[in-house]
């Protein structure tokens, strides 16, 4: 009797397991809508997924914050001031979307951000989508967007704005009747306010850096000013709709203070939303207003979460727990996209993004990567292929040039990327070797993400091939390496990224200037920085492509780093969700945001 | 018995302070500028030592120490070192809770199951289910935590059907074998009707329960997220999970040490006396064999615990839950934030003295000989 109650145990329990094999999986993935275009969607089915760097942890102090777009609709360009009547103006109100009549109760999206900001005071926030951007701007708004799909500024909590023939005078107009939920109208002084705090505060964000060009705050009136520069910028708009132009209330912060208003900064802003609640570490929780000068925001609340790793996140975001996602990981941007994910979202390039960093002799070190010869070297050693191959499984965006394919600006002939030349690079250390006497030990700082760890290895072996001794050194976490590279400069080459982004090249580009402040490897060459010269002044697209062609064909002579990959940032939504619109640095926007219930 | 308390109590005082003394100074030996650390990438010199004035790092370590010690005993643990700069005893505040509740739920999950496998295990000892039981256990106890709570991800939020089935089986089985047990008792004597009846009615309840799971089988969320504090529902549903990977090993554990406990009370005089008298098996076992053998097992539930409220940092970084784990480590440790890391540790190192006081007090209550050894 007993042997036939197991027997017939053990054929349910086969049963069983057949029919749970068998059983329905659908509600593990989520159907990408095939209706709603992308607002600037990356061209999907060309290259495979791009590449990344970390995983999001600790990134508020990340190495390079700027960033750039998807490379769609690659003959327009920005155009900060050049059309006909001197000045651009924001879109008339009846251009705005209009997708509700009011705030709908109850609804709510969560996004799963990239990494947390430092704080919601804008001085605070490190800077980018990456750290904050995304979170701020619903909460204050900002005074120009960046529009991805004209590839253009255009102004949003201004009016207008304008340049002199010089670049020197940028005047602003404010639309009228906007004020913050206490009564605090937005005029210039409140522009004024916004952007001196910056330097008064001394935050951490790369925008008091270019604050501090403008000389002179010239008020002309309520609604119009002019800011007087130090020196020509031809894309000065990006200040206007980065963190700087983030307008906040005056009236709020003088009465609750800098440290509350980072954390607490109800009211403090022009944006679609206020803050419900901050839990560092935990979500940031904003609810719509329902007096947002922009009219009615749709979506109830918007809550931001930092769930870890891009794995993780993106499986929350499969089984919908959250509604929107940042992911920059190449092997899970893979995932998303064989799971037909993108036709919703938005895609950021960052060209550049990954480098191998070199000590070009910074703050007086004398490391043996002075020696233009093994910069050289480097560059011809690193192998883009092996390097995705080894860190990405082959699914990143490999290539050695300064901007990727997909860049606005790019042209195969002004942007050829650098081959990788083993032989060339053997005889270029072979002959620094005979000639000095250096044994070949070269230094290689990395952090210990497993990416990053993969990373070490392949460059490794790729420098060891060419005769280098490499000692590697990554044991640390992101901020041990950000501490041996910015803060004690003891590197002769490291994990790292520039960043150059199609809406501001100029801003990551400028630390290659041999006075600028964050120039980190102690770079320095004439050619550069007369290169940099036509770039901070460059205003249209052709200027600005030709002006980074130079900068590419110096680089070829000084090689000031080794590029061997574009990173991608990779955002996504779910098909009910409409009306997120990219900006610039990796940010996203909400204010026009809807869920779609039909 | 107030006067043992207090007696303990005051015990307490000289290991709370060495404990204070441990958390400050080690801290304190781990290299790295705080100041540096505050401040970030573009400090300048001058920056640096104003921020190391404003934190007191220009005095005595005495100084500090006392300075610290003093503010910790009126509940202020110091700012958190990076931006935003909050409070610490705010953020332990905010990440306790979720941790606690997860081991409360880890803990009473593992006590719960392990009663039962324990006692049915001792019970059942040389018997097939005890060795399956026993085997069982290996196997909980060979799988490591976080593979534990990526198994569970990929089974019951991703491949929900899989464990959905299994259950039923499993439940399933036991069905069939109390329905076997129910016509047997009624193939053997058919006019008692009672055993028969018993069986029938459990039958009944573990098929109704097996159902009403199967039907009821809730949508696990992949991150433990935070917005379920008003709703104990949403609670259980969020920390299931997790609680269940943490719970898996200690099950085992509590499991092992309860069936090797009961094993020996089983054989004790009261029990031969009274099986002898006749008594039901289930109260014999319940009511009489328990509480006994329950000293170790109580003992290591509140190591336990208290390893479980600072241990959890991995399954918290699986889960994406902010706890007091994930917060010493990832916001303290990591980034070298240490003022999170003393005040954390601080926290941790006290309410594990606490803890294991209390169950130190819970012997006089548990055990008549205890009790009256110190009366």
């Amino acid at each position: 009797m007993r042997s036939w109650f197991l027997k017939l145990l053990a054929l349910m329990l086969a049963f069983g397991l057949v029919a749970a094999a068998c059983g329905n999986d659908d509600d593990e993935g989520v159907t990408a809508g095939p209706d709603e275009p992308a607002p600037a969607q990356a061209d999907d089915d060309a290259a495979p997924a791009p590449a990344d760097d970390d995983d999001g942890a600790d990134d508020d102090a990340a190495p390079a914050p700027a960033d750039d777009d998807d490379g769609a609709d690659d003959d327009a360009a920005p155009a900060p001031a050049d059309d006909d009547d001197g000045g651009i103006a924001a879109p008339a109100d009846s251009e705005m979307m209009d997708n509700c009549d009011a705030t709908v109760p109850g609804s709510e999206i969560t996004m799963g951000i990239f990494s947390e900001t430092a704080g919601l005071d804008p001085t605070v926030s490190s800077g980018s989508g990456t750290t904050g951007m995304i979170e701020l701007a619903t909460l204050y708004d900002v005074l120009v967007i960046y529009d991805q799909i004209n590839k253009e500024y255009v102004p949003h909590l201004a009016e207008s704005f304008s340049s002199n023939d010089d670049l020197t005078e940028w005047t602003l107009t404010l639309r009228p009747d906007i004020a913050f939920p206490d009564g605090t109208p937005l005029d210039t002084s409140v522009v004024q306010f916004t952007m001196e705090r910056f330097l008064r505060e001394g935050g951490r964000n790369q925008g008091r850096a270019y604050v501090a060009w403008i000389e002179e705050f010239e008020i002309i009136d309520d609604l119009n000013m002019v800011f007087h520069l130090d020196r020509p910028w031809g894309t000065f708009p990006y200040a206007l709709s980065d963190e700087t132009g983030m307008m906040v209330n005056p009236t709020v912060v003088e009465a609750i203070g800098n440290e509350e208003f980072n954390l607490n900064p109800v009211n403090a802003g022009l944006g679609p939303y206020n803050i419900e609640r901050y839990a560092p570490g935990e979500e940031i929780v904003v609810t719509a207003k329902d007096d947002y000068w922009g009219g009615p925001v749709c979506i109830e609340t918007v809550r931001f979460i930092r769930i870890p790793g891009a794995p993780a996140t993106y499986e929350a975001y499969k089984n919908d727990e959250i509604q929107v996602a940042f992911l920059r990981e190449p092997r899970v941007i893979s995932e998303a996209r064989e799971d037909g994910e993108g036709a919703n979202g938005h895609v950021f390039l960052q060209n550049a993004g990954g480098v191998v960093f070199v000590n070009n002799g910074v703050r007086g070190s004398t490391p043996p990567t002075t020696d233009v010869r093994l910069r050289e070297a480097i560059a011809l050693s690193v192998d883009p292929a092996v390097m995705d191959q080894r860190a990405n499984e082959g699914l990143g965006k490999p290539g050695a040039s300064l901007l990727s394919t997909d860049s606005i600006y790019w042209d195969e002939e002004l942007f050829a990327p650098i081959q990788p030349n083993l032989e060339r690079a053997r005889a270029l250390v072979q002959e620094v070797k005979d000639e000095t006497g250096w044994d070949g030990t070269i230094r290689l700082a990395c952090h210990n993400a497993p990416s990053r760890i993969d990373w070490a290895i392949a460059a490794e072996a790729l420098l060891e091939a060419a005769g280098f001794e490499v000692e590697v050194d990554n044991d640390g976490t992101i901020l041990d390496l950000i501490g041996i590279v910015l803060v004690n400069a003891d590197f002769d080459l490291a994990c790292w990224g520039f960043n150059v982004s199609d809406e501001t090249p100029f801003i990551p580009v400028l630390q290659f200037r041999s006075d600028a402040g964050n120039n980190r490897i102690g770079y320095a060459d004439p050619n550069m920085d007369a290169a940099l010269d036509k770039l901070q002044v460059a205003t249209n697209n052709d200027e600005i492509q030709a002006a980074l062609a130079e900068i590419w064909s110096v680089w070829q002579q000084s090689w000031p780093s080794a590029i061997y990959e574009t990173i991608e940032e990779f955002f996504i939504w779910k098909p009910h969700v409409k009306g997120i619109v990219g900006s610039q640095a990796s940010s996203l926007l909400f204010h026009d945001a809807y869920l779609d219930q039909g | 018995m107030l006067r043992v308390i207090g007696l303990k109590l005051i015990r307490l005082v000289p290991v709370l302070f060495l404990v204070s003394l441990a958390t400050f100074f080690l801290v304190d030996l781990i290299p790295g500028d705080p100041a540096a650390n505050m401040l970030g990438t573009d400090a300048t010199l001058e920056d640096l030592e104003a921020v190391r004035k404003s934190l007191g790092l220009d005095k005595p370590i005495t100084d500090r120490y006392v300075d610290w010690l003093s503010g910790a005993l009126s509940g202020d643990l110091g700012l958190s070192l990076r931006s935003p700069n909050e409070p610490v005893t705010d953020l332990i505040q905010r990440s306790v809770g979720p941790t606690l509740r997860l081991s409360a739920m880890a803990l009473g999950m593992s006590f719960t199951t392990a009663i039962f496998l324990g006692v049915w295990s001792a019970q059942a000892a040389g018997t097939r289910v005890d060795r399956l039981v026993s085997g069982t256990m290996f196997g909980f106890i060979s799988v490591p935590t976080f593979l534990a709570g990526l198994l569970f991800i990929f089974f019951f939020v991703f491949r929900e059907s899989i464990p959905r089935w299994i259950w039923v089986i499993g439940m399933g089985l036991i069905v069939l074998r109390l329905l076997y047990l129910a016509i047997s008792r009624l193939a053997e004597d058919r006019a008692d009707l009672s055993g028969w009846f018993g069986y029938a009615i459990a039958t009944l309840v573990v098929a109704g329960l097996m159902m009403w799971v199967f039907v009821q089988w809730p949508d696990f969320p992949r991150t433990a997220s935070h917005r379920y504090d008003d709703n104990w529902r949403e609670q259980i549903r969020s920390l299931f999970l997790p609680a269940l990977a943490l719970a898996l090993s200690e099950i085992a554990v509590f499991t092992r040490l309860l069936r090797a406990d009961m094993l020996s009370t089983l054989q004790e005089q009261f029990v031969l006396s009274a099986r002898a008298k006749g008594m039901p098996t289930w109260r014999i076992l319940f009511r009489d064999a328990l509480r006994p053998s329950s000293f170790s097992l109580i003992t290591v539930a509140g190591i336990t615990l208290g390893r479980l409220i600072g241990g959890t940092v991995i399954i918290e970084t699986i889960f994406g839950l902010e706890g007091l784990g994930k917060l010493i480590v990832g916001t303290g440790v990591i980034p070298k934030n240490y003022t999170i890391v003393q005040g954390g540790v601080l926290v941790l190192a006290v309410g594990y003295v606490m803890l294991n006081a209390i169950i130190d007090i819970s012997y006089q209550y548990l055990d008549p000989r205890i009790r009256r050894g110190r009366v």
